[in-house]
């Protein structure tokens, strides 16, 4: 099932937002990800530009300030939602890995899925969004 | 391309300027170069310079290590020293031997917003050229004009090969398309251009050299030689002239929308201008007998009874069935004229005509035509039988009382012209591989009654006439 633009974000993505919660510009960005991540995710400037721009279109930064060449981004009120929504989600998915063992797959059906929910939701694990 | 450029840096070349026909390079030291490209769906030809965004990109390569070289179309080329990466280097000499591109998903959205806005529109051009010529085609009025009209049938068939071209290219690039967006979303770098997509370009281009020359042999020797001078001349003009005229108008900063009516526009004109030109040419050259393969013509001057005077051209062509061959004459102004010879791969048409001229000595006159076709047989006949009947409701070609003749010249038909007031002597005679021993269609006009024996010594040379 193809995904909306933005409802999952990639790595690159979301380590771009979370680097934008502080202002910063370009190259700051693709050097505090490599050391975010000690060097797992990279991005590369042709992939920073189109994203930044991409993002500024979808109104998740703004730009705040050029000095000469150099352009400075901060992450939006929309941008945040989004990165707590990919928050969210990747909370999901720890928490299914974590429960779901062998014998809770061959249950699933018994008792259904919502239950769970609920006693994560009572157990303050996942916030209602 | 990334491979190519590389190459040429480390044989001293570097890529200087990218044009529409030609790469410009200069030459430098030898040196390592890595190139990359990165897609800029939004950029044009026409564009005065880098748009705002496209200097925000160049800025971000740049402060990466990667220069800006030039662009092609929508492709942005970047090129930057290659140097080995120092074990245990810090973050920052990670940073700087990051690729361009490292967002697989990215790099493919790119491409095919690109590929949406020209690469596609081109192939599909193509496409559309060929209801065009089909429609051309079939304005014709007959079948026997379609089969023989080699310049019209050889257009088709570079359009033909043109749209095969566009198709294929689509195709592979919709199966590429598929295989790069599994990568992407696996996270993998996307998978190169199939090597085969290459050679396709350098089949398309051999085979329409050679359909060039397989169709070239029916134009006529100086009609090809001239003709697909003055239309590669045209071209050539018209497409430098174009390109000038939109760099400089780059030059000087005008915008792109301005640029590139302008430049269409200006296309168009030269397009048209050059083609007027070049009818007026082939019209003056028809007239003046440039093209004629036979014997130039001479004047002859006629007088009337009121002292008016014609000039006339009179011909001297060899004729495969001259009056001469029925009867004896002592006309002396006899003007011979194989004033048609249309052949294609499909079909071969020559009229010819033996004349006389208004000088009061009214001499016998022939006039004939050869027509040889594999396809559509059947039409043709039809198509000469309306051709001569069309003008008068009382005209029908009848075969009744000429069964005798077909036989006696091995035709599977014989028809002869009929009015009102009685039979003409204009006949189409009709052979086939089975009656005669090939596919060929004549029809011929006397000046005179006849006899069967006349009719059998025209019919036995014009089947035997080598066109």
């Amino acid at each position: 099932m193809p995904r909306e633009k933005y409802q999952t974000l990639t790595e690159q993505m979301f380590y771009i937002l979370v680097c934008l919660q502080v202002e910063q510009c370009g190259m700051d960005i693709m050097e505090k990800v490599a050391l975010m991540t000690d060097g797992r995710v990279s991005i590369g400037p042709g992939t920073l530009y189109h994203l930044l721009e991409n993002f500024v279109q979808a109104g998740m930064i703004c730009e705040t300030k050029v000095e000469g060449r150099r352009r400075s981004y901060l992450i939006t009120e929309q941008g945040k939602k989004a990165l707590d929504e990919e928050y969210q989600r990747i909370q999901r998915v720890i928490l299914d890995y974590e429960y779901y063992g062998v014998e809770q797959i061959e249950a699933i059906g018994e008792s259904g899925g919502k239950e769970r929910e609920k006693s994560k939701i009572q157990a303050g694990k996942l916030s209602v969004i | 391309m990334e491979d190519h450029l590389a190459k040429m840096a480390r044989k001293g070349w570097a890529l200087e300027k990218v044009g529409a026909l030609f790469w410009k390079y200069r030459r430098i030291e030898p040196q390592e170069l890595e190139f990359s490209v990165t897609y800029y769906p939004e950029a044009s030809v026409y564009d005065p310079g880098p748009t705002e965004s496209q200097r925000r990109l160049y800025d971000i390569c740049e402060e990466m290590g990667w220069n800006f070289v030039g662009e092609w179309w929508q492709m942005q080329i970047f090129s930057r020293p290659i140097a080995a990466t120092a074990e245990g280097g810090c973050q920052a000499e990670e940073v700087s031997r990051t690729p361009l591109e490292t967002d697989p998903q990215v790099k493919l959205a790119n491409i095919q917003r690109t590929m949406k806005r020209s690469g596609g529109s081109g192939n599909l051009v193509s496409l559309l050229m060929i209801p065009l010529f089909l429609m051309m085609m079939f304005l014709r009025k007959s079948m026997m004009d379609r089969l023989t009209d080699a310049y019209t049938l050889f257009a088709l068939a570079e359009y033909v090969i043109l749209a095969a071209y566009a198709l294929t290219n689509l195709a592979f690039y919709g199966v590429w398309y598929r295989k790069a967006k599994l990568a992407a979303d696996r996270g993998e770098e996307l998978p190169p251009v199939n090597g085969a997509y290459r050679t396709l370009g350098r089949i398309y281009i051999v085979i329409s050299i050679a359909s060039m020359f397989l169709w070239g042999r029916y134009f006529g020797k100086a009609m090809y030689y001239i003709v697909g001078g003055l239309v590669l001349v045209a071209c050539l003009i018209s497409t430098f002239a174009g390109e000038q005229l939109r760099l400089g108008m780059k030059k000087r900063g005008v915008a792109r929308e301005t640029n590139r009516k302008v430049t269409m526009i200006s296309i168009g004109v030269m397009s048209l201008i050059t083609t007027t030109l070049m009818t007026a040419v082939l019209i003056f050259g028809v007239t003046h007998h440039w093209f004629r393969e036979g014997p130039q013509p001479t004047e002859y001057t006629t007088y009337a009874k009121n002292g008016s005077s014609w000039t006339w051209d009179v011909y001297h062509d060899e004729l495969p069935l001259e009056v001469e061959d029925f009867m004896e004459t002592e006309y002396e102004h006899y003007s011979k004229e194989r004033r048609e010879n249309n052949e294609s791969i499909l079909a071969h048409y020559a009229a010819f005509r033996q004349n006389g001229f208004p000088d009061g000595e009214d001499p016998a006159e022939l006039e004939y035509e050869i027509l040889d076709t594999k396809l559509w047989y059947d039409t043709c006949v039809q198509d000469m039988i309306e051709e001569e009947t069309r003008f008068r409701e009382d005209d029908v070609f009848r075969t009744d009382g000429i069964d005798p003749l077909a036989k006696r010249l091995n035709a599977k038909t014989v028809y002869q012209l009929h009015r009102s007031d009685g039979p003409r002597p204009i006949y189409l005679i009709c052979w086939t591989k089975d009656h005669g021993g090939r596919d060929r269609i004549v029809r011929i006009e006397f000046s005179w009654e006849p006899t069967e024996d006349q009719l059998a010594l025209a019919g036995e040379r014009l089947l035997n006439a080598e066109l």
